[in-house]
């Protein structure tokens, strides 16, 4: 059931009888935003951004795997770029714990170990599919889901900012979908260049 | 908003707009005189825009998928009955209404364009292109296209190809000169009335845009709030007004219409200049060429012209010599978009105010808007943010937005 509660007295201007303005009260009634639902919806969205916090750092794990592998100079340079731009995006995930007031550092330890024991378990039952590729590409296939992944995360945080009124976290967050967007972009463009090369001449791109 | 007769107000909320997100749970709550809040109902889709209470049930406008429906609830079973779901949906704009006539009971609604502009295009539809691949506007009467096509890029290839779509198809289907398209009793643009229960439709209007407030007067007219086209993309027209229409066809009795009246969606801006003329030359986008080759005759001009991109939305006529201004129409502006759908500086705070509109004068005076123009939140100003709807109370005296 959602909650009302009355926060102050607007004033209204109305005419009497006689076409007199005179000035009367009247509640101003708020819907949903009294401090129990507020806190119970912040613990809920707290969970939220530890997720994309382990996005975020399953894909900085993978990408610093990936990037020293890749030979040609201008994917690598690309990839290099990107991976610059993560370390901003994990300064952006943790921003987010801030803005609802809470603390990510209590957490960070606990997100690391599960993010790499996840990706280890996760990736090697991943490269049980990639037939017949060899070399760094398919570290190129992994980021390409992992950068989803993240993006998508980014991206129902600033849809719980937009549901909660809070435009700082829609204004972070809007950023880094934008940049992830385009990262996927070339993450794809580029895994498609490195593919054929690969499986059809077994070379190393 | 609406006013049951005891007092009760059924508040709609939550769903989801456009672009189709945040979405929120689309909720019908009741906040009873005495100060109790309920969720009454939940919709699905979209949500429900529009709400009025009439004889033990609450009538429902939602927005849907691909089609926009009427539904009532018993206010005591909470009993729900779909009358509607035949309206082509699916793309930019919303359901209005419903309203019930004092004069003949009849219920009232309207249901807005697909397209943003007249053509289905990725300025004005982006994610809906993926959701709604086949939505597109349908006349409300017999037409002959000129075979003007829009050319624009096409968003779902995986590389930068360029499609061609036509008037009245779906994005990325060209029309052909002189091909003829069916009027349809269930277009996009139209305005019905039918019986309380949902039977006997008749399509009394089309060509309106975004019909989303309706409002009657005491003498049983019936006025469309209705917003202007936009000044971006690939079919830019510059300078339409919002507007206020008076629906004549409201005054004839039921199933007499032979004809629909045309409020000129896609060719006419409401000042009656077609969009192919100089004056709507747009300074962003490219500019807008005729689509329809016979264009039936015009219904306006509206009673009422506001600037471009103040977005009029809900409305409601006082009724009280107690509150004042009895016979006036109150209408919210939600508030422009601008510097998304109009290039010009002078567009930037239009809206964002309630208006009272004299409908016989065609003029009109702020009832509220903040200190500084534009919304509060911009300002940082405190006030009023996207007003959307106002409603008086049954007894008259109070007033809600």
């Amino acid at each position: 059931m959602p909650m009302v509660i009355q926060v102050r007295y607007g004033k209204l201007q109305k005419k009497n009888k006689k076409g007199k303005k005179m000035k009367t009260e009247n509640p101003v009634l708020l819907i949903e935003l009294d401090d129990e639902i507020r806190n119970q919806q912040l613990n809920e969205v707290e969970k939220w951004f530890e997720h994309v916090l382990t996005a975020q750092m399953a894909f900085e794990v993978v990408i610093q795997k990936t990037t020293p592998k890749i030979q040609e100079p201008h994917i690598k340079e690309a990839i290099v770029k990107i991976e610059g731009a993560t370390k901003e995006h994990q300064k952006i995930a943790k921003q987010l714990f801030q803005l609802i007031n809470r603390n990510p550092d209590i957490v960070m330890d606990r997100i690391l170990g599960t993010t790499v024991s996840k990706l280890e378990e996760g990736l090697l039952t991943f490269q049980d599919f990639m037939g017949g590729a060899v070399g760094s590409w398919q570290g190129m296939h992994q980021l390409l889901l992992l950068n989803q992944q993240a993006m998508g995360a980014f991206a129902v945080a600033e849809q719980l900012g937009l549901s909660l009124g809070i435009k700082e976290i829609v204004k972070a967050t809007f950023k880094v979908v934008h940049e992830k967007t385009m990262h996927q972009l070339l993450i794809q463009e580029y895994m498609l260049e490195m593919a054929p090369i690969s499986i059809l001449y077994k070379q190393n791109v | 908003m609406g006013f049951a007769d005891d007092g009760t107000l059924y508040i709609l909320e939550g769903g989801s707009t456009w672009p189709t997100r945040p979405a929120l749970p689309p909720r019908i709550l009741s906040l009873t005189p005495s100060g109790e809040l309920d969720v009454f109902a939940v919709e699905t889709l979209g949500g429900p825009r529009g709400v009025t209470y009439h004889e033990g049930y609450i009538y429902v406008t939602c927005k849907g998928g691909y089609l926009a429906r009427v539904v009532r609830y018993d206010v005591k079973t909470k009993k729900r009955e779909v009358l509607i779901e035949k309206i082509p949906s699916g793309g930019w704009h919303e359901p209005g209404g419903p309203v019930f006539s004092p004069k003949d009971g009849l219920m009232y609604f309207a249901n807005g364009s697909v397209s943003q502009n007249g053509v289905c295009l990725p300025a004005g539809f982006t994610v809906d292109l993926a959701k709604h691949p086949e939505a597109h506007d349908i006349p409300g009467d017999d037409i002959t296209l000129t075979g003007h096509n829009v050319t624009s890029r096409n968003p779902l290839m995986p590389f930068p190809f360029l499609t061609e779509t036509g008037a009245f198809k779906p994005f990325g289907t060209p029309a052909k000169k002189g091909e003829k398209i069916k009027g349809e009793l269930w277009c996009s643009t139209g305005l019905w009335r039918a019986k309380p229960d949902g039977s006997e439709p008749e399509l009394l209007a089309w060509g309106l845009r975004n019909p989303y407030g309706l409002a009657f007067n005491d003498e049983g007219e019936l006025y469309a709030s209705d917003n202007c086209l936009e000044e971006k993309g690939e079919r830019a027209i510059a300078g339409d007004p919002d507007r206020i229409w008076h629906i004549r066809n409201a005054m004839t009795s039921h199933g007499s219409v032979k004809k629909p009246d045309w409020y000129g969606f896609p060719d006419m801006r409401a000042d009656g200049v077609p969009v192919w003329d100089e004056k709507c030359k747009p300074a962003k986008g490219k500019a807008a060429e005729q689509l329809i080759e016979n264009p039936p005759e015009w219904a306006g001009p509206p009673v009422y012209l506001e600037k471009p991109h103040s977005a009029m939305t809900k409305m409601d006529f006082s009724r009280s010599d107690d509150f004042g201004y009895r016979g006036e129409l109150f209408v919210t502006e939600w508030g422009t978009y601008a510097p998304l759908n109009s290039p010009h500086e002078k567009d930037l705070n239009n809206g964002f105010q309630v208006v009272r509109v004299d409908v016989k004068t065609g003029t009109s005076e702020v009832f509220m808007k903040n200190k500084q123009l534009g919304a509060a939140s911009a300002h940082q100003s405190g006030g009023i943010e996207r007003p959307v709807d106002c409603k008086f109370h049954p007894d008259g005296r109070d007033y809600i937005f």
